[in-house]
């Protein structure tokens, strides 16, 4: 079942590499988070693994495989323990340099800790080798190798709660450093609008507020675009664009603002100018059918 | 440490460590003089600890197997020749988990029916998804205990009367189910 989850999941990614011209990286992503949703009931078989290869993403078949050898080598050869050293060294060693070379752990501090754990029983080997060359001759080497043992179990006990406290020393950090970067943002975020919110003056009594919503969302999509599809040097001008963008565009608004302005003090003017020229002429006194005249 | 299991499901890690540890608990089996105090720290850590109370083989069941000697290094840690008696509280433990793992869908489909409440759906599932993971890492973390248990079972091999031929079986069914889960 191991290698069949993770098949899929290298079919998958493959498939998303090679849709990766066609789709956006939010689609590739959402794809991605479809495949998890499906087989999140078996996420403990591939999502802990470095998902480069079908070989660095089985480890937990290396480890069924290193696990069975050892049940194997204990319950064959009891009869020889010098064999049984060797072979379990062998084993380590070889889990070892799997654990250094490919680095199948996705997670630094879990891998340091498996490579731990590996290095504990591969000092474990050599001191059952030790024990099992001298056999009962020497009591000084088995009580050395036997208390080395002791302190290798301690190690083994111990260690899992270490790099459990560590853990949770480094979430709780990330999880500071992401709310201090979310605040942050928010701090910006408020400011661009402040930038952005034109105060637009009616016709003397009231103040018409209008924010540039629209060009705003506007802005944020193009520049969204431009973050996910260009390189470092290609955002900074694209940056430079967007802000001569802005520039014209609360050019534009003030223009337009002025040209309002001067239009109705010209109409204004000109209705002053009619009503000079062309003075109403109507009669002070009563109107035809008064009840004075009748 | 085996808590960590349940408080992590969806980890490896901790299944792996579970196993890893187990090694440097079996390496007593390994013939070779060692020193007194290490001799008693195997002899402690000989009983196994329980996280969830889960149903486990009595004496009297024990003592209905049929028993054949074992080597020397085996039977000074009372191991039994039988799989079951020596596998039976751990695949017992599996088999409750499994059986939590199939009424799942089943309360599911209850909540929806007496009540169809978002949250409670939600949790239900997500229930479901780490029993899941978590029988998987007990499998994993079992297959070395499958492996050396069978592998003594095999040794001592005698068909005689239905409790061996149920050991038997079982073993072939616990192999074929660990070795089906990794490949």
């Amino acid at each position: 079942m191991s290698i069949w989850v993770i098949k899929k999941y290298q079919e998958n990614k493959q498939n998303l590499k090679l849709e990766k011209s066609r789709l956006k990286p939010s689609e590739s992503k959402h794809k991605q988070e479809l495949f998890n949703k499906k087989y999140e009931g078996l996420q403990l078989l591939y999502e802990d693994f470095n998902d480069k290869s079908v070989k660095t993403q089985a480890v937990i078949l290396y480890f069924g495989i290193h696990n069975s050898l050892f049940s194997l080598i204990i319950t064959l050869f009891y009869q020889h323990p010098i064999v049984q050293a060797w072979l379990l060294i062998v084993i380590y060693a070889i889990s070892l340099v799997f654990l250094v070379k490919n680095r199948p752990i996705k997670s630094k501090i879990d891998l340091t800790e498996m490579c731990l754990f590996e290095l504990v029983l591969l000092i474990m080997g050599a001191s059952l080798l030790a024990r099992a060359l001298v056999g009962a001759n020497s009591e000084q080497v088995i009580e050395g190798a036997s208390n080395l043992l002791i302190g290798l179990n301690m190690i083994f006990t111990f260690a899992p709660y270490f790099f459990l406290i560590v853990k949770l020393c480094l979430g709780i950090q990330e999880f500071y450093q992401s709310q201090k970067e979310a605040l942050n943002k928010k701090k910006r975020k408020g400011s661009k609008r402040t930038e952005i919110r034109l105060v637009k003056r009616g016709s003397g009594k009231v103040k018409k507020k209008t924010t540039m919503s629209m060009s705003e969302n506007v802005l944020d999509e193009s520049l969204n675009d431009t973050v996910k599809n260009l390189k470092l040097d290609d955002l900074a001008i694209g940056i430079e664009n967007l802000n001569s963008e802005v520039k014209n565009r609360r050019g534009e608004v003030l223009q337009n603002k002025q040209r309002g302005q001067a239009t109705a003090s010209l109409k204004v003017n000109s209705l002053r100018k009619r009503i000079k020229v062309n003075p109403p002429d109507f009669e002070w006194g009563t109107p035809d059918n008064s009840p004075d005249k009748l | 440490m085996k808590g960590l299991n349940i408080l992590f499901p969806f980890s490896t890690l901790p299944f792996v460590y579970g196993a890893l540890s187990k090694i440097i608990q079996y390496t007593r089996y390994i013939n070779i003089s060692r020193s007194t105090k290490l001799e008693n720290l195997y002899v402690q850590s000989l009983g196994s600890i329980q996280v969830f109370p889960t149903p486990t083989l009595s004496e009297h069941t024990k003592s209905l197997f049929k028993e054949s000697s074992l080597p020397y290094m085996f039977e000074k840690y009372e191991l039994s020749s039988s799989f079951l008696v020596n596998f039976g509280d751990d695949l017992l433990s599996i088999l409750t988990f499994t059986g939590l793992l199939v009424i799942a869908p089943g309360l599911k489909w209850l909540t929806r029916w007496l009540r169809n409440i978002h949250t409670t759906r939600l949790m239900i599932n997500r229930m479901k998804l780490s029993l899941q993971n978590y029988v998987i890492g007990q499998i994993f973390e079992s297959f070395m205990d499958i492996v050396f248990y069978s592998s003594l079972g095999f040794r001592t091999l005698s068909l005689e009367g239905k409790f061996s031929v149920m050991s038997f079986l079982a073993y072939l069914v616990c192999l074929a189910a660990s070795g089906g889960s990794f490949i």
